[in-house]
């Protein structure tokens, strides 16, 4: 179990976060750019060192400014698999999974062999013998994380390990990463931009923003419950904040919604876009949130289409691309957006 | 190879003849006498052209100074001047040869010294000590004439030089031994006048000290034979030799 | 590539390659081989081979750690140190041997201790030749290594170090590795430099044959008596150094070949 308190300080932006790894948890790290994943990471592998706070493996203390307690990067078992391989260039697919085990002494023959399997965990033996510039990227990543998995991390660090890859590989050095995971491990922090990597991959989310932990709780949770925009937005959630008399919620950012039922007082609404309907004319029947929007994106994801709609207020949607064209909706249309009362959450902030 | 050494000689002077033109074109109505001196001669002749130019009001005397060789070169080919004086007979003969001068006259000599730091830290009493492996000891190297004038003296006195380097030329000689890098070096007894309290100077026995003879001569080209032969005279006279002897030159 | 910059390009290494074929075409070929089998001759390239590898050698035992560390050192505080060091690449190399003597002569700052406590007088010795070679020379390396080192994607050293590597196993097996290139460059530059050293030399060390008198200086003296034959000396450390340049490439930086 890792136990952190981290507390980093640069010009301009401090990092104060609590964490906590257990065994063969796999915790994702959300958040905005800047917002101190990184620097999370490199406290935690030892690349930097916290100036308050203490890390600590079950009794084994890492970091500690307090006592003066310092382990290096190389005593701490920790690996880090970084977006870009950082494979070594001089080096076999084979020496660079070889690496960790030879820098730890593993005898030749020993290093050769559990490198091997573990090329062959990843399907990779046939490449064994390629240098990483005869590998495409996809293939070095795997072979990256070939060599930190080789070493048997006691807590496995991932700093978007799948965003300099191309979607086709993504979905594949992801499965094998799941694999792994689902295995027995030390435990996994995975920081990572996307959704789909956070839900597919791990059991917590924590999502950093500005330095600060902002929320933390399954992924699920924070796709049905965001508690700020950054995270309704990268769960694809429409969050307002405004002010309700119980039913009626004046929108800070201007525009009326109606809400089933809501605290008075300060709130935040949300809004999934699965529930948004859009219409070319004003539609007669019963919904109690309709205004006029104008069409500025249109996006297709998977089977969804996103469309990102202008108005009081503005608001994003999924359809499907059949409603899509049959509505004849493209960027610049004029058209009215529809939410039922009970389809908008509000909760008091 | 020797058509390498003639075409360089050939450059230098049209180098030469270029430059003197090139001012001959700016000059007042005054008369000048064009002097080609061994570098060694510098500060006497510079001392003895004032002299000349106040004897001769409306001259002027045109020093230039090269090593021997260079010199002997430009006469050759035909470099506008007077008068030629070098450090050695031997490259004055190849004027003669070649019919540049008449009847050189030998004017002074220099011949070659021990040169020691000041207090004189090693002890050196004379060329013995410059035999003697355990001190320092820098000459010039025997392609260059100072040290062919080095290894001459010591074949003389019957003995083998002991040298940690063999320089360039005489004046990297004289600066490692103002530096006190070296306990002795041999150099000429002008350098050991010139480089004042720097160096301390201890003289060679006449007998085998090497010594150059300093010819000069009226070039046959010469545009001002009188005058030249006027600076020639000036050169031989008791106020010539007077001005040689305190540089440490000897006079005939 | 801009139209006009080729008629420069072609001009720039019009200036760079003539001179030397100017060198080969005047030279005296017949008189060439004997003068090769001359023992001066020999030994001055003996000598000129050792001294500049031995001035290499020293190059990159203390170079490279200071590159190394300049590179890796904050840029302000290091910045003097950086200027500094690279002071050899300007000083007028005469200049850069009275500096030699003025530490390490004996009457100089070190030296006189070292005459008086140890007996040990460093000018007119090889070793002077070696120390004045890489002064002159080691800032090439310096310069060289340091900005391979700075190019360097430092999260490689981080890898290894998260992958279980000590700071020296990091080193040998990932750092060096990847500034090859960057030290093999330095490396070529620093003999090279050493190789064709003269001002240095001669002020520090001295010139005696087999012990001091190295090409440069070997060839500056016959330019005084015998131009041809310190053409043929030339070409002599032409050939040489054409030869260790390109064997060092090939051993070391295969990438690098052509």
């Amino acid at each position: 179990m890792i136990a952190a308190r981290l507390l980093v300080r640069r010009a301009g932006f401090t990092l104060d976060v609590d964490l906590t790894v257990g065994p063969g948890e796999v915790v994702a790290v959300l958040g905005p750019n800047g917002a101190g994943k990184t620097t999370v990471l490199r406290a935690l592998a030892g690349l930097e060192a916290v100036d308050e706070g203490r890390i600590a493996n079950d009794d084994t203390v890492w970091d500690d400014p307090a006592t003066g307690a310092w382990v290096p990067p190389q005593g701490r078992g920790v690996g880090l698999v970084f977006s870009e391989h950082l494979l070594f260039a001089r080096m076999s697919a084979l020496e660079n999974v070889s690496f960790g085990l030879r820098a730890r002494r593993v005898d030749r023959r020993a290093a050769r062999a559990r490198s091997l399997e573990w090329l062959a965990r990843l399907g990779l033996t046939e490449l064994a013998d390629r240098r990483p510039d005869e590998l495409s990227r996809g293939q070095a990543q795997r072979v990256a994380l070939a060599r930190t998995l080789a070493t048997r991390p006691r807590l496995l660090l991932l700093d978007e390990p799948l965003a300099a890859l191309d979607a086709t590989v993504r979905g594949e050095v992801r499965r094998h990463l799941a694999d792994y995971l689902r295995g027995e491990h030390g435990g996994c922090l995975l920081v990572t931009h996307d959704p789909v990597d956070a839900t597919l991959l791990a059991n917590r989310a924590v999502v950093l923003e500005d330095g600060h932990v902002t929320q933390d709780g399954t992924p699920g949770e924070l796709a049905t419950a965001p508690r700020t925009a950054w995270t309704a937005k990268l769960l694809g959630v429409n969050v307002y904040r405004g002010t309700s008399d119980g039913a009626r919620v004046s929108l800070d950012g201007g525009g009326t919604l109606t809400a089933a039922s809501a605290p008075t007082g300060a709130v935040v609404l949300t809004v999934s876009p699965a529930s948004v309907a859009v219409h070319r004319d004003r539609p007669a029947g019963s919904p109690r949130n309709v205004w006029p929007v104008t069409v500025t994106a249109v996006q297709q994801t998977g089977h969804t289409v996103r469309l990102t709609l202008e108005g009081t207020p503005p608001i994003s949607a999924d359809l499907t691309p059949g409603a899509v064209a049959e509505l004849g909706l493209a960027a610049g249309a004029h058209a009215w957006a529809s939410v039922k009362a009970n389809e908008v959450r509000a909760e008091a902030r | 190879m020797r058509r390498v050494r003639t075409r360089a000689a050939a450059l230098v002077a049209v180098l030469v003849v270029g430059a003197l033109a090139g001012c001959g074109a700016s000059t007042t109505p005054h008369t000048e006498v064009t002097v080609l001196a061994a570098a060694s001669l510098t500060d006497v002749f510079g001392s003895l052209a004032h002299t000349f130019e106040a004897d001769h009001p409306g001259t002027t005397v045109r020093l230039s100074f090269a090593g021997s060789s260079s010199l002997v070169a430009q006469a050759l080919a035909g470099a506008p001047a007077d008068v030629l004086a070098t450090a050695d007979t031997a490259t004055m003969q190849r004027a003669v040869d070649a019919d540049a001068v008449r009847n050189p006259a030998i004017f002074a000599d220099n011949s070659v010294e021990i040169a020691v730091p000041p207090g004189n830290p090693a002890h050196v009493t004379g060329l013995a000590d410059l035999a003697d492996p355990t001190r320092t000891v820098a000459l010039c190297a025997p392609q260059v004439p100072c040290g062919a004038a080095a290894r001459a003296t010591f074949a003389a006195a019957g003995l083998t030089a002991a040298p940690d380097t063999l320089e360039q030329d005489v004046r990297a000689v004289l600066t490692k031994v103002e530096l006190g890098e070296v306990d002795a070096g041999i150099v000429y007894r002008t350098d050991v006048a010139a480089a004042g309290d720097r160096v301390q100077g201890i003289r060679v026995p006449a007998d085998v000290a090497a010594t150059n003879d300093y010819p000069i001569a009226v070039l046959t080209h010469a545009a001002h034979p009188d005058l030249a032969a006027a600076f020639l005279a000036l050169v031989r006279s008791s106020t010539g030799a007077a001005v040689l002897r305190s540089a440490g030159f000897g006079t005939p | 590539m801009p139209r006009g910059l080729g008629a420069l390009a072609v001009l720039g290494a019009a200036f760079l390659v003539l001179p030397p074929a100017a060198l080969v075409w005047r030279a005296p070929w017949g008189s060439t081989l004997h003068r090769l089998a001359d023992p001066a001759t020999l030994e001055a390239l003996r000598l000129s081979l050792v001294s500049a590898s031995s001035a290499t050698a020293l190059s990159l035992v203390l170079g490279v750690p200071l590159a190394w560390f300049l590179a890796r050192s904050a840029a302000r505080r290091v910045r003097l140190l950086r200027a500094l060091v690279t002071v050899p690449l300007v000083l007028p190399p005469v200049v850069g041997g009275v500096a030699l003597l003025l530490l390490l002569g004996r009457r100089g700052l070190l030296g006189q201790y070292l005459d008086a406590w140890f007996g040990v007088q460093i000018p007119f010795t090889t070793l002077a030749v070696v120390l004045a070679e890489a002064f002159v020379a080691m800032p090439f390396l310096v310069v060289s290594v340091e900005g391979a080192l700075r190019g360097l994607d430092r999260r490689f050293e981080d890898a290894a170090a998260t992958l279980g590597a000590g700071a020296w196993y990091t080193a040998r097996r990932v750092v060096l590795p990847a500034v090859a290139p960057g030290l093999a460059a330095g490396t070529a530059l620093c003999f090279a430099r050493a190789l064709g050293e003269f001002g240095a030399t001669i002020t520090f060390a001295g010139s005696l044959p087999g012990t001091t008198r190295t090409m440069p200086l070997a060839i500056y003296l016959a330019l005084q008596s015998d131009p041809a034959a310190a053409i043929t000396l030339s070409l002599v450390l032409l050939v040489a150094s054409v030869v260790v340049l390109v064997a060092l490439r090939e051993r070391w930086v295969p990438e690098l070949r052509p």
